[in-house]
């Protein structure tokens, strides 16, 4: 049984159909996460289901409820947005109660609420504040409080962590991902980050051009993509896709015979770089990117495609090394030429 | 040493254009006051007299000639209900236009600009007859929405640089947060733009108090407002320069005194834009 669900939605700016046609159920206490390059629709997608935008067909209805032309007022969805959005002229506290009172809440069940939603968010002491008084990181907390205190059906994120620095926001998706877990509140998270998508969702949506790719938990479109653009949108390094001509070593990818005009999908960590002279096909190291815990080499075969492996040790090669690459193409994914999956290795 | 040298130079050159450029723009207004002190003897008097006898006898024959009170109240009632009809049309308007923004936006404000490139006696005739067959020469009423029409490009264009700042993503937080339009106007809108508004509105009734040409042309002995009092008072030859003086003395003293008061507002709602 589906909690949110859309219908054919499309919307259209004059002519041009940015969305088009989006089918998604989402069930009750899901943590689903929209994810595609920028302009691929996720944040018109978000405002659609938000009602900041009109729906131009199709339909959206949330737990057993059309609410497809209803105003965002009337939606009982509380969003948090990529700027924060908070209201400069109010404190915190009013900040985060502001949804209430407009509900006619009772003050004392407001304080109540606000002072709990404060106490899990770290923002006790700064109730009295203004945002101007707060840092990139509290005010993003305020903006996920004024959120929670409303305990409202579905919590729509817009890429909330695009504005704060690398070590915030590795920290701060952390403790998202803990609010989910224990308020367990059906979230939609739209983000540009595959890392994000990957590390909080039940399930991930890809979207291009105003069309889902795929949907599926991040490890299903890490290890089953449906296509090739999905195959390089999730993991980093991007996995590798080279034209099989460039690879005549290898006739079968997992267990189908490799078209002349299919591509060939290998994660960088299905490389493996031998002696020269060793391993299928015959390389030199063009860049090495020792990051500690892994390492990337970036390779060009003989044949002029370039590749990239993940080690998990140190390396001994230097750039300009003859290298062996060894493909393990029982791992290796074949795309077709219009870039459908024909085979999907085995991890 | 040399550069201190300089600095000092330069300093007191800006100081001293400064006090120029100050005494320039004072030096008219100044010598209306001192003007409305003299008799009409003095005040023609060649060399100009700057020491004298003030005498109050010009306002004496000013306010018994002519009723001031009533041009003051005329003055004050369309200058502020103008500035009120106009803040009431001119904010909806600004907030459409900076919140959804359409095709032809920036087109519609250049056309309501443009309108005040024409010299307004340019539309005298028509506003003249229409005024006339309507009923409201010589009304406040008729007054008031001439105040307003020819004030509202202004208060657009103010507004709708205050609007514009405020990113619309607080206005959809707050829809989100479940307000309504009104709420939205009244808990987000209005407090964020109340500087914006009162800088708007001071300007506006200014410019309302000031206006001459309309009043002149549209109001006589009812609803004639300060302006048509002062004029009343030139007369091709200059007779009644002393009268003439202290007419505009009475005229432009409530606002010149309002404006004191308010400066701050009026000079950040007329700088707004070129600082930030």
């Amino acid at each position: 049984m589906s909690y949110l669900q859309l219908s054919g939605v499309e919307k259209l700016f004059g002519e041009h159909r940015v969305i088009k046609g989006i089918d998604l159920a989402i069930k009750q206490g899901e943590f689903v996460v929209f994810v595609g390059p920028s302009g691929c629709g996720k944040s018109t997608l978000l405002r659609l289901i938000a009602g900041l935008e009109a729906i131009d067909n199709g339909s959206l209805q949330l737990d057993g409820r059309d609410i497809t032309h209803l105003p965002s007022s009337k939606r009982d969805l509380a969003m948090v947005f990529q700027s924060y959005a908070l209201y400069p002229h109010m404190s915190v506290y009013e900040n985060m109660s502001f949804a209430l009172k407009l509900a006619h809440v009772d003050p004392a069940i407001i304080k109540d609420k606000v002072d709990r939603a404060a106490k899990i968010l770290n923002l006790t002491d700064y109730l009295g504040r203004t945002p101007k008084e707060l840092s990139g990181g509290q005010r993003q907390r305020v903006a996920i409080g004024r959120a929670i205190v409303r305990a409202p059906k579905v919590f729509l994120f817009d890429e909330p962590l695009s504005n704060l620095d690398a070590a915030l926001r590795g920290q701060t998706r952390i403790e998202i991902a803990k609010l989910h877990r224990d308020l367990g509140a059906t979230t939609i998270y739209v983000t540009h980050d595959q890392v994000e998508a990957m590390t909080l969702a039940d399930r991930v949506v890809v979207l291009r051009d105003g069309n889902i790719e795929q949907v599926g938990t991040p490890l299903e479109l890490y290890d089953r993509p449906a296509n090739q653009f999905v195959a390089q949108f999730i993991g980093t390094p991007q996995m590798n896709v080279v034209p099989a001509a460039k690879l005549p070593q290898l006739t079968t990818v997992a267990g189908v015979a490799v078209p002349a005009l299919g591509s060939i999908g290998l994660r960088p960590e299905n490389i493996a770089l031998v002696a020269p002279g060793q391993g299928q096909v015959q390389a030199k190291v063009e860049l090495i990117e020792a990051l500690g815990a892994e390492t990337l080499i970036y390779v060009g075969t003989d044949s002029g495609a370039p590749l990239v492996a993940r080690l998990n040790t140190r390396t001994e090669l230097q750039v300009g090394s003859a290298v062996g690459v060894q493909i393990d193409g029982d791992s290796a994914h074949l795309f077709d030429a219009n870039g459908r999956v024909v085979a999907a290795g085995t991890h | 040493m040399t550069q201190r040298k300089t600095f000092s130079w330069l300093f007191w050159l800006r100081t001293l254009t400064a006090w120029g450029v100050t005494f320039l723009l004072f030096f008219p207004l100044g010598w209306l006051v001192l003007t409305a002190f003299k008799t009409e003897l003095q005040a023609i008097s060649v060399p100009p007299l700057v020491f004298f006898t003030p005498t109050l006898e010009n306002f004496e024959i000013v306010q018994e000639r002519s009723d001031y009170m009533l041009y003051a109240t005329n003055s004050l009632i369309t200058s502020v209900a103008s500035t009120i009809l106009g803040l009431a049309l001119a904010f909806p308007a600004a907030y459409a236009m900076a919140f959804f923004k359409g095709k032809y936006t920036k087109d519609i404000l250049m056309w309501m600009l443009s309108t005040k490139m024409m010299p307004a006696v340019g539309a005298l005739v028509p506003v003249y007859v229409m005024a006339q067959t309507s009923g409201l020469l010589d009304t406040r009423t008729g007054l008031v929405i001439v105040f307003t029409l020819s004030n509202l490009p202004i208060m657009v264009w103010m507004l709708y640089s205050y609007l514009k700042e405020i990113p619309a993503e607080i206005l959809e937080a707050s829809r989100m947060d479940g307000a309504t339009l009104w709420n939205e106007f009244r808990y987000v809108l209005l407090p964020l733009t109340m500087g914006g508004l009162a800088s708007t509105g001071l300007l506006t009734l200014v410019l309302s108090w000031n206006e001459a040409f309309w009043s002149l042309n549209l109001s006589a002995a009812k609803a004639g407002t300060l302006a048509t009092l002062i004029a009343s008072y030139s007369s091709p030859e200059g007779l009644f320069w002393a009268k003439l003086s202290a007419a505009s003395f009475m005229a432009i003293a409530p606002i010149v005194v309002f404006g004191w008061f308010s400066q701050k507002q009026l000079v950040q709602g007329l700088t707004f834009g070129a600082v930030k």
